[in-house]
């Protein structure tokens, strides 16, 4: 029997997880999905957490309340709006239109009701071992209303947040991704959870992929093989341009777990699953910009672009994230060649 | 639940299913639970699956880069980088933040790399350039510089500048004043 591997996307579609709350997620995928902007991508941002932080981010919130009122409707748009015809009544998932939330920047919305599809992800798992085609159709589902928004915009780069868990909706997205990144904090929690981060991730990645093999023919399926494009460092304070020593160790630790286990975890199955020696997974380090990030949220812009604050704190935000995002490029470029 | 048991339910449930779905689901438990059959029977070059590829779920068990992964990634170019590379191997992951020369060189022996020529001397070096200084009982240690040097390899370009730009923090020694207030 041999292993249905797909076709590597030329778009690649990335999650940024973990399972560990207040790392910085949303606001680092925000930032990212900008500067890529501004480096001339499209850039489609998925917002799979139900708690909607990241459309809370970039919309206003009266017109967030407007859509989640009317995602049940005819006219709903947001990704509930999509999803619902094949949770409630085992149809086709509806077409919905992508948010431009600004120039090359568009937005699939959230939506509290995503857990209701959730719920039935369990049960698809199941389906999926039982080779029961309504097990695949659910499980892809989502993958397969990303790949029409993608395409109706044209983007270069998927970016999907998701929620602080390790649940069957997070199993799914990650499934869906080309690759992952690990956005974490300095503190002890945070290096804590990379141990289990790792499992989960191997796990699911094997489970998913004996599902394939015992896969009928003609289901759909989804990559299975999510690869560890490394950690970004969040969370911190600097002093006399470096780390300050308070963060420090905890910074080491993170790059220390980071390989061992997430890292060798998942070479362990495959080396492709995590490509790369120890210092470059790595992809750079994003500081606590105070102020910023709070402007930023609530004017629903990247720390660089936000009115107010303080200019030199802006252009190290713009630095900082450029450097994030020219490093993810190259390490995909790397690692797809 | 013993073995007697767990069999006759299983056999009490593959009864009903017809014999291609019987060695079907025979086949997934194998593959789930990493009960492996023969070898090759899945693939017929012999070689094993993706999904049956050897996997540790142990989270105890220790998978941190040894020292060998460690040097080849940072790729020391000289003696003194390399027992600086060592120095913070010690520190960071053996939780040895003092250390005698002797502990280097065995290090470097467990890191299957070349012999120093003479690793004193190289120690030597390295605490001249700032990236080692003495410790208690004889001991050495890595410095803030030996540090940062050692975090930017492989890098060089970057670590060469960190280490252009490293100004320790100086003591501002309180001048006496002789005026009288």
């Amino acid at each position: 029997m041999t292993v249905k591997r797909h076709t590597p996307r030329k778009k690649p579609r990335l999650a940024l997880f973990n399972h560990k709350g207040g790392v910085g997620k949303t606001t680092l995928t925000v930032n990212l999905a900008f500067t890529l902007a501004d480096m001339g991508n499209q850039v489609l941002l998925v917002d799979s957490d139900p708690q909607c932080n990241l459309t809370s981010y970039l919309v206003a919130a009266d017109v967030v309340d407007k859509w989640l009122d009317e995602s049940e409707t005819a006219g709903g748009q947001t990704i509930w709006s999509a999803l619902r015809p094949l949770v409630e009544a085992g149809k086709g998932i509806k077409t919905i239109i992508p948010f431009e939330r600004a120039k090359r920047v568009f937005l699939v919305p959230g939506d509290i009701r995503l857990s209701q599809y959730e719920l039935d992800l369990q049960q698809a798992w199941l389906d999926c071992l039982q080779r029961k085609i309504r097990g695949f159709v659910e499980t892809t589902a989502l993958s397969k209303l990303v790949d029409a928004c993608a395409t109706s915009v044209e983007a270069d780069f998927v970016l999907y947040d998701v929620g602080p868990n390790i649940g069957p909706l997070n199993r799914a997205i990650l499934l869906d991704s080309d690759f992952f990144i690990v956005p974490g904090a300095c503190d002890y929690f945070s290096t804590r959870a990379l141990k289990t981060l790792g499992h989960s991730i191997a796990g699911w990645i094997k489970d998913w992929n004996v599902i394939a093999q015992l896969a009928p023919s003609d289901v759909p399926l989804i990559p299975g093989r999510p690869a560890y494009l490394g950690y970004v460092l969040q969370r911190f304070r600097m002093y006399g341009g470096d780390i300050s020593s308070t963060y420090r160790e905890y910074a080491r630790q993170l790059d220390r777990h980071s390989y061992g286990d997430v890292a060798a975890v998942l070479k362990e199955i495959d080396e492709q699953l995590a490509p790369g020696s120890l210092s470059q997974f790595k992809l750079g380090q994003i500081k606590d910009f105070a102020t910023l990030a709070n402007l930023a949220q609530e004017q629903g812009l990247a720390m660089a672009n936000v009115n107010g604050g303080a200019q030199y704190l802006k252009d190290e935000a713009r630095v900082a994230f450029r450097e994030f995002a020219q490093k993810i490029i190259s390490r995909i470029e790397s690692v797809s060649k | 639940m013993d073995d007697f048991e767990a069999l006759s339910t299983i056999v009490g449930i593959l009864k009903e299913l017809d014999a291609d779905a019987q060695k079907r689901v025979l086949q997934s438990v194998q593959t789930f639970l990493g009960v492996a059959g023969e070898r090759g029977q899945h693939s017929p070059n012999g070689t094993l699956p993706f999904s049956e590829a050897p996997y540790d779920q142990s989270f105890s068990r220790d998978r941190t880069v040894s020292p060998k992964e460690f040097l080849r990634d940072k790729n020391p170019l000289t003696d003194v980088e390399r027992v600086t590379c060592l120095a913070y191997y010690l520190t960071h992951y053996r939780d040895t933040p003092h250390f005698k020369t002797l502990d280097i060189s065995t290090l470097n022996t467990e890191a299957a790399q070349p012999k120093f020529s003479n690793t004193a001397v190289a120690v030597d070096n390295a605490r001249k350039l700032g990236y080692l200084v003495p410790a208690t009982k004889g001991n050495k240690q890595i410095t803030a510089l030996g540090e940062k040097f050692v975090e930017l390899l492989p890098d060089r370009e970057a670590a060469r500048e960190a280490v252009r730009n490293f100004r320790p923090r100086r003591r501002i020694k309180k001048q006496k004043s002789n005026r009288k207030e």
